[in-house]
Formats: C-alpha cells, sequence, structure tokens
C-alpha cells in the first residue's frame, strides 16, 4: 500500500462517513423497535418476504472482497481469474434447494450449530464450533481491517479511527435492530452497490474500448488472456469449492434460511445467487483497462481504486467510497449479526442456560454482539498485515464440511463418524496441502477427502437417522 | 489459446447490463412485496 | 560525549555532495515467478523509468512506469526470462533485475480442474436427487 494514494480529501471522507453512519444507525433503531423477543431479533420475525430476501442474499454476500478483490484477481490471474471468482455465486445458487430442505426439517431451528448438535452429536458440533467461529471471526477481523486500510488510501483517514468508525456504527444498529436492521440496510446497500459498479464500469469504457484493452492485454500482460493459464485454472473450482463450503455450513446463511418466510427461501437464495454473479465480472474487468489507460498500479489490491479514480476524478472516489463502505457494511452486520445468534443458541443457551427466557436470549445477543466487535476492533488496532490472509487458512476447513452438510440433511445412512472423520481429516489434510503445495488447491484436497470419508462411512453404516429428530420445540 | 476481444466484450457488456436488470428486477420485486403488505 | 560523536557523524553523512544516488531494486538480482505477477519496488532520489526487455532481445526495452512511486506490480507476464531495469531522470541506471517466469504445470493445473469438476457435480447430483429415506 503506497502513502501516496489518497483519492479523496479527508473531509470529504469523514462527511461522507457521517452521513451512511448516520442513515444505518437511524434505521438500525427505527427497524430494532419491531423486535420483542430473541426469535425476533435472531430471525426478523421468520417471515421475511422474496425481495428483502434476495437482496440480503445477494448483498451480505458481496463483500469488500468482491469490490476490491476483484479488480486485484483480474489484474493477477485474467479473465479466467474474473471468472473464478464469479464461481462463488454458486454457493447461494446451490444453498438455495437447501434452504427449502433446512426449513422443512428444522420448523423450530435458529442457527447450523442446531443442526450439527441434533443431526451430529456433540462431538461433531463441538468441530464444527471450532470450525465456524474460526472462520467466522477471522472474515470478521479481515473486514474490519479492510475498512480502516481502504479509508486510509482512499481518504488519508487514519486506519485505527477509520476501522473504529466502521465497527461502532455496524455494532450498534445490529445491536439495537437485530436482523431485521441487517435484512433492511442490505437491500439499500445492495442497490448501491450495483448502480456504482455500473456506473463505474461505464464510465471506464467512455475512456478506453474493449477492443483497445484486449490488444493492450495480448501485447503486455499476455497470460490474462491465456485460456490455459495454469494458476487461474486451478483457482476455478478452488474457488467455487470454497464458496460452497463458506455458504453451506454458515450461520449468516442458515439464519436466513430460518428467517425467510415459508416458500421464499430457496427462490430468494437462487436470485441472490443470481444477482450476485456478474459482480466479480463488471468489478473486475477495470483492472485490466490499467495498461490501456496508462494508470500505474504500486499495489495489486489498489487497482480498483486507482482505475476508477483515473476515469471519474473525484467523483469517481466518492463512488468507490460508497460502494466499498456499503459492501463492508452489508458484510459485517450479518457477521455479527449470525456468530452473535449462533453463540448465544448454541453456547449459552444449549451448553449452559437451557431454560432461559427469551427476553434474556435477545438480551444476551445483544451483549454478545457488542463483545465480538470490542474483541475485533482489539485484534485489529495492531494491524497486523498477514492476519487479512490467515482467512484462507478457512478453505479447507470449510471444504471439509461441505460432505457432512449434504449428506446430513438428504441421506438417512449419513453418520457421526462420517461427518466427525470428514471434518477433521478433510481439514487437516487440506491445511497441509494449503502449506506443502498451494493455497490453489486447499478447497479442493480438503473437499475431496472429507468426501471420501462421508461417503466410505454412509455406505458401511447400519444406522438411518429419524428426521423428527431435527424438529427439536423451540 | 486465447480469449478473443469479442469474448471480453461479450463478458463486460453482458455483465454491466446484468447487473442493471438486477437493480430493476429487486427494486421490482420489493414494491410489489410492499403493495400486498408481504415485505416482511 | 556519544551524543556529539552521532550529531557529527549525521553532519558528516548529510555533507556529502548532492548528487542523485543510482535507483536500486530492493530486491534481486534474480527474481522468479510461477503466476507470471511479481510486485517490484525500489528506492530512488528521484523519478524513474521502469523498463522490461526479454532476455531474448535486451536491446530493445519497453518503457512500463515513469513517475515518482516505488513500487510497481507487473502481472500477466508469459514464460520466459524478463530484464528490468531502472533509469532515473538524470540518466543514472540501476542494476538489472533478472526475471525468471515458470508456470505452473499445465498438465497438474487441468487434472486438478477435472478432480474439482467432479467433486462439483457430485455434489450437486447429491443435492438435486433430494431426500434418500432408505
Amino acid at each position: 500500500m503506497t502513502e501516496d494514494a489518497v483519492l479523496l480529501a479527508p473531509i470529504t471522507g469523514w462527511v461522507l462517513l457521517a452521513i451512511f453512519s448516520l442513515l444505518w444507525v437511524g434505521l438500525g433503531i427505527y427497524w430494532g423497535q419491531r423486535n420483542k423477543s430473541f426469535e425476533d431479533h435472531a430471525l426478523a420475525g421468520r417471515n421475511v418476504g422474496l425481495a428483502l430476501g434476495s437482496a440480503t442474499a445477494a448483498a451480505t454476500w458481496i463483500t469488500s472482497n468482491t469490490t476490491m478483490l476483484a479488480p486485484q484477481f483480474a489484474l493477477e490471474l485474467g479473465i479466467w481469474g474474473m471468472l473464478a471468482y464469479s464461481m462463488a455465486a454458486f454457493g447461494l445458487i446451490l444453498f438455495a434447494p437447501m434452504a427449502k430442505r433446512i426449513r422443512l426439517l428444522m420448523p423450530h431451528g435458529y442457527t447450523s450449530g442446531d443442526f450439527f448438535r441434533l443431526r451430529y452429536g456433540r462431538t461433531a458440533w463441538g468441530i464444527f464450533l471450532v470450525f465456524t467461529l474460526f472462520y467466522s471471526l477471522t472474515w470478521l477481523v479481515s473486514m474490519a481491517m479492510a475498512g480502516g486500510i481502504l479509508l486510509e488510501a482512499l481518504a488519508g483517514i487514519d486506519y485505527v479511527w477509520g476501522m473504529t468508525v466502521i465497527l461502532a456504527v455496524c455494532v450498534i444498529y445490529t445491536m439495537r435492530g437485530g436482523l431485521a436492521a441487517v435484512i433492511g440496510t442490505d437491500f439499500i446497500q445492495s442497490l448501491i452497490i450495483l448502480v456504482g459498479i455500473v456506473v463505474v464500469g461505464f464510465a471506464v469504457l467512455q475512456n478506453v474500448s474493449v477492443d483497445q484493452i484486449h490488444a493492450n492485454l495480448t501485447a503486455n500482460k499476455p497470460e490474462l488472456v491465456d485460456v490455459l493459464f495454469p494458476a487461474a485454472l486451478m483457482a476455478i473450482f478452488n474457488n467455487l469449492l470454497f464458496g460452497l463450503g463458506e455458504v453451506f455450513h454458515n450461520n449468516v446463511w442458515w439464519s436466513r434460511a430460518f428467517a425467510f418466510r415459508e416458500g421464499v427461501g430457496s427462490k430468494a437464495f437462487l436470485i441472490g445467487g443470481l444477482v450476485w454473479f456478474p459482480i466479480p465480472v463488471a468489478a473486475g474487468f477495470i483492472a485490466l483497462a490499467s495498461g490501456a489507460l496508462n494508470v500505474a498500479v504500486p499495489s495489486p489490491d489498489m487497482v480498483g481504486p486507482l482505475v476508477i479514480a483515473n476515469v471519474l476524478g473525484e467523483a469517481g472516489a466518492i463512488a468507490i467510497f460508497i460502494i466499498v463502505f456499503c459492501s463492508l457494511a452489508s458484510s459485517i452486520d450479518s457477521l455479527l449479526a449470525a456468530t452473535s445468534d449462533l453463540i448465544t443458541e448454541d453456547v449459552y443457551r444449549r451448553l449452559f442456560h437451557p431454560s432461559a427466557a427469551p427476553e434474556t436470549l435477545k438480551k444476551m445477543a445483544q451483549w454478545i454482539t457488542l463483545a465480538l466487535g470490542v474483541g475485533t476492533w482489539a485484534v485489529c488496532v495492531p494491524r497486523i498485515g498477514t492476519l487479512a490472509s490467515v482467512l484462507f487458512f478457512a478453505g479447507p476447513l470449510v471444504g471439509a464440511m461441505i460432505w457432512p452438510i449434504v449428506t446430513g440433511l438428504y441421506w438417512r445412512r449419513a453418520n457421526s463418524v462420517g461427518a466427525i472423520g470428514g471434518m477433521l481429516l478433510g481439514g487437516g489434510i487440506g491445511l497441509v496441502s494449503y502449506f506443502q503445495i498451494g493455497w490453489y488447491v486447499a478447497s479442493t484436497i480438503g473437499t475431496a477427502v472429507s468426501m471420501v470419508w462421508v461417503l466410505g462411512a454412509a455406505w458401511l453404516s447400519k444406522d438411518r437417522y429419524d428426521w423428527n429428530l431435527l424438529k427439536e420445540a423451540s | 489459446m486465447i480469449f478473443s476481444s469479442g469474448f471480453l466484450t461479450l463478458l463486460v457488456y453482458g455483465s454491466l447490463a446484468w447487473c442493471v436488470l438486477s437493480a430493476l428486477a429487486l427494486g421490482a420485486m420489493l414494491l410489489r412485496d410492499l403493495l400486498r403488505g408481504e415485505s416482511w | 560525549m556519544p551524543w556529539a560523536h552521532g550529531l557529527l557523524a549525521l553532519l558528516l553523512v548529510h555533507g556529502a555532495p548532492a548528487q542523485a544516488s543510482a535507483p536500486a531494486f530492493v530486491d534481486g538480482p534474480e527474481l522468479a515467478s510461477d503466476t507470471g505477477h511479481v510486485l517490484l519496488a525500489w528506492d530512488a532520489d528521484e523519478p524513474v523509468t521502469l523498463t522490461i526487455a526479454t532476455a531474448a532481445d535486451p536491446g530493445d526495452p519497453r518503457p512500463v512506469y515513469s513517475g515518482s512511486e516505488s513500487s510497481y506490480f507487473l502481472s500477466g507476464l508469459s514464460n520466459g526470462e524478463y530484464l528490468l531495469r531502472l533509469e532515473g531522470e538524470s540518466g543514472a541506471l540501476s542494476a538489472p533485475v533478472r526475471l525468471e517466469v515458470a508456470h505452473q504445470s499445465l498438465e497438474q493445473a487441468l487434472w486438478l480442474t477435472l478432480v474439482g469438476l467432479l467433486i462439483t457435480l457430485a455434489i450437486i447430483a447429491t443435492i438435486l436427487k433430494g431426500a434418500r429415506d432408505d
């Protein structure tokens, strides 16, 4: 990250930050008024409709990674890089039928943890909690750090201040408004992001044609248009499987499956996935134009903002600032909500206080949201650069959970031995391959090993699970 | 073997158009849900 | 008085004639990449021009960047050997850096892609097949 990359005056950045912070917090307080119980707070009344459902699925999956990393992926891995990134949309698309199944099997369910506990028992549940908390917390930390870094690079706002404001705003409106606030703000954020990406994309095309971009790439960065670019090819399915693992296991998505109205779930995830699909290409291609536009790239993670500032000047810098802030907020709020609900339901309630009153649970969830925010803040303050990349260790871990979850939802033969072995072996061997071979194989290998074990255990199984056990009363 | 300029054009314009459609569709869907009282 | 020695040393160093020293890459002189991209960083007192030439044709360098930044991200390079050089505004030349680009094995990549595809299809098939109540 270069010191010279400030594109907006700090005062402009602060004004924008203030406007949107007030907006989200105001809406959070307003929508929070409809929440009476823990169920309202965590699951927005279990009645979210199709429009809000689709938008929240798309917006939550659009992280700052989508808007900032997509250009970087394009610059490093070219055309296949952008398409590989788009593959993550299958996480949402394939979760669509699963959301319907989840709702059917667990009408009183709250979290993905509930599923693991009831379907596979306490050991599997424990392993699941370790994997999912590792993933969720590293995701949260990487988003918060990205926020601070970006606000500093875009507007010269000091890293600690920027990171603090983003976290504080998200914590406040998530605490006050619960999942309803998260979903409501997600809708607005999704529209802002989509409009912003389109405006920026067409602005780039006003300055340089696709033919010019292609010619420049062919001459100076030929690998980026190569159909047989090895690293990019490997990224295609590694990214797809990482995406499947992330969506299939995490409470961010399961809580939505429980929150959407009956019959809405699968359509909302499908539409959300389709909305998400073109975004890595629409946001990423601008990086390919950097050569043709003669935009110097001192650091690959800044290629997006630099190209935008080049073609749109201050207006572009404002646009990218807003787009990034919205994509950060739409993911941080979901992570805070879903993780605090997971801890409240799985740890506080199911492990320690099974007969806690709904009012207590709601308060607990709010306090845990605050604790998560403060904890994340504390970890982010020292700005340990390599922390952001720790998220990628989660690839093999989440990949290893795909087969236990899918078979667990559909096959009575799937059993605890399969799930436990699948997660531990897949996660372990996947992690080893991450370090021994490379990031681009880790999710694939983690998933493959887990698959073999889970299928083997199911084939040899004498047990047949009773689906009714999942209908535990709330 | 390289991706052609035509293919890249299709990807770029296609994805931008798709984003426009998505934004319009989400807006229309919300309007419909609000009018039916089915937003949440 | 140690502080005076330090002060003297400081004065002596900064009293050197003010002539731009040649720009210098931070890493090198040999670099390798298996992805075709590399982040180059350098130290320079003046604006520089970064040029790249293929080892096959070293006399024909192409300017890649001109300005006062101190890093540049090169990407999309195909297999081959490249010579990178910095030239300061004053004409001062840096020592060249030799970049070897050797992409990952295409065969391994295609096999892994196939494995990934098969696993994905198996997942899709399991979901679409739905509940098995056997």
